[in-house]
């Protein structure tokens, strides 16, 4: 395991894109720690409301609430992650290194597993920036600090890290499928945007029976969108075993699949 | 007898419907320096892909020392396929490191002592997208040196090379043949071959055509004579007790001679008889003759 991770490193040490964007994304989640409290404000002085509701006026930043809002929020960065996945899985393939890596005498499982590993640690880097960044918020802009209410639905940090863990996988499936990266990555945004609002237009019916088992709405669905219930809408505001057994299904599939792909294909 | 390097038993690879390799079953022994000759598609890197790991067999086996194929076996190996992989955006210090890792090689002077070998160590911090084609394919050469290997699998390793590139590349080959490492060479270019190689096998459309030593291919016993009283040189020769056999073509003999003598031979023989020879070349029948021979076997 430390080996393969090891080994990792030392290809992407010397490669330049992948630091730009992991410190694009750090900026990004950072930037948002301390200026979303200032989006929101200036919201309301534009006058912007939702039913009759300022966003200065709603809770997002109080615990326990502020970590679902958080989390939510989260997910529109995964982008820039994947990108950052697909494009350095794929050099693997466009400089043929796979290739030699196994001619070299690793397996093609221990190279799965290499990029596995290096998903985890990007999920995991990435979840515990958030859990930092909505600690400073919570503290900063909470009305109550009380410690019971901050650890209260923590493990929504827990759930973002299997989330994006999940998109992360999906994205090393498709890159190892088609070994493209612009088309590997283009495919993963179409399924993450605008795919299933296509299928809610065409075959609303069709979508509501079986939405949770697509890809992309199995991995977004374990954290659902918290705002409405600050115009009193019901909205589900824990984390369900179910959609954690899904989406642990999910991934065990998609590197199951990956690893099938790989033992079968000749280099 | 130790085991054989490599050991295949009725090897298949099919591409479809294509039979890219048809049931092979060779043997390589340690110290050989082997070579794999055949027409392109012929099958020759499919063969050497299979043995690589890199292209899972249709049928048939193949040992490794006398054990199946494993990753631990390819760590002990030397293999270059066909055209340098390596990742460009590293220097070859930094690619080679990546393959010490992978080989688990925990000596890293090794680096420095391979890059030297072939000549890329003033040049170890570039990265390797700023190499030439040469340079590429000697660090593939070093990379593969890099956990002194016993065994070294070279597929078309002069391929788009310039002169000097392919002169560089066969000297390195031909020391390392020399300490005594095996090597396996898959080539289209019959003079390299027969340049390095003690023994080679031919492959025409994945079928075995021909295996052996190189040494009694190269060399067929016959001198081309011609002097200026023909009469007399016949008669000479005809005098000679290892000369077996006499034809004449455009006013030159050409005789067959016993495997021990050569045109020296002949020549001290008729300057002895007082005749001197105007033409005296020694005919070699190349593997290129040999190779053209049985590929043209149905």
């Amino acid at each position: 395991m430390i080996r393969l991770l090891q080994i990792e490193f030392l290809k992407l040490k010397p490669y330049k894109p992948f630091w730009i964007l992991s410190g694009l994304y750090a900026v990004i989640i950072v930037g948002m720690g301390l200026g979303s409290h200032g989006v929101v404000d200036w919201m309301s002085e534009q006058g912007a409301n939702f039913q009759g509701i300022l966003p200065s006026a709603m809770p997002i930043f109080d615990f326990d609430d502020l970590w679902q809002n958080l989390t939510f929020m989260g997910r529109f960065f995964f982008p820039v992650l994947a990108f950052l996945i697909v494009i350095s899985i794929n050099n693997e393939f466009s400089f043929n290194t796979m290739k030699q890596n196994v001619i070299d005498g690793m397996s093609r499982g221990e190279w799965l597993m290499s990029k596995i590993l290096l998903l985890l640690l990007v999920s995991v880097i990435a979840g515990l920036l958030h859990l930092l960044v909505g600690l400073y918020l919570g503290y900063q802009y909470s009305s109550v600090t009380e410690w019971d209410l901050v650890v209260k639905n923590i493990s929504f940090v827990a759930s973002f890290t299997l989330q994006l863990m999940a998109f992360l996988s999906f994205g090393l499936l498709l890159t190892i499928l088609i070994r493209k990266a612009i088309l590997s990555f283009g495919i993963l945004l179409i399924l993450y945007f605008p795919l299933e609002l296509i299928i809610r237009w065409l075959m609303p019916d069709f979508l509501d029976a079986t939405h949770q088992f697509f890809p992309i709405k199995a991995i977004l669905n374990i954290i659902d969108n918290p705002f409405p219930k600050y115009i009193f809408m019901d909205v589900k505001t824990y984390v369900s075993t179910s959609s954690v057994a899904i989406l642990v299904a999910h991934v065990l599939t998609y590197w199951g699949l990956s690893f099938v792909i790989l033992k079968k294909r000749d280099m | 007898m130790s085991n054989p390097v490599i050991e295949t038993n009725g090897l298949n690879k099919n591409f479809g419907r294509i039979a890219a390799v048809k049931n092979l079953s060779i043997q390589i022994q340690p110290g050989q320096v082997f070579g794999i000759l055949g027409p392109n598609g012929s099958g020759k890197s499919t063969t050497l892909g299979m043995l690589s790991g890199v292209t899972n067999p249709s049928g048939g086996t193949f040992k490794w020392f006398g054990q199946e194929g494993s990753t631990e076996t390819r760590k002990k190996v030397g293999i270059i396929l066909e055209r340098p992989n390596f990742y460009p955006y590293m220097s070859a210090y930094k690619n080679l490191k990546v393959v010490a890792g992978i080989k688990g090689l925990k000596d890293l002077s090794r680096i420095d002592t391979v890059l030297k070998k072939v000549d890329l160590f003033e040049r170890r911090n570039d990265r390797f997208k700023t190499f030439s084609l040469g340079m590429k394919q000697r660090l593939s050469i070093a990379s593969a040196l890099l956990v002194d290997p016993e065994v070294l699998i070279l597929d078309e390793p002069t391929n788009g090379l310039d002169p000097q590139g392919i002169s560089d590349i066969r000297n390195l080959i031909i020391d390392i043949a020399k300490e005594g490492k095996t090597i396996i060479l898959a080539s289209h270019l019959l003079n390299e071959v027969q340049k390095v190689c003690t023994h080679f096998m031919i492959l025409k459309s994945g079928n075995l055509m021909h295996i052996g030593p190189v040494a009694g291919n190269e060399v067929e016993h016959k001198v081309e004579l011609a002097a200026k009283d023909m009469a007399a040189l016949k008669k000479a020769l005809e005098g000679m007790s290892f000369v077996k056999g006499i034809t004449l073509a455009d006013d030159i003999y050409t005789v067959e001679i016993d495997e021990q003598k050569n045109a020296q031979d002949v020549n001290e023989a008729l300057f002895s008889m007082g005749i001197t020879a105007s033409h005296l070349v020694q005919k070699t029948i190349n593997l290129e003759q040999k190779f053209l021979e049985i590929l043209a076997q149905p």
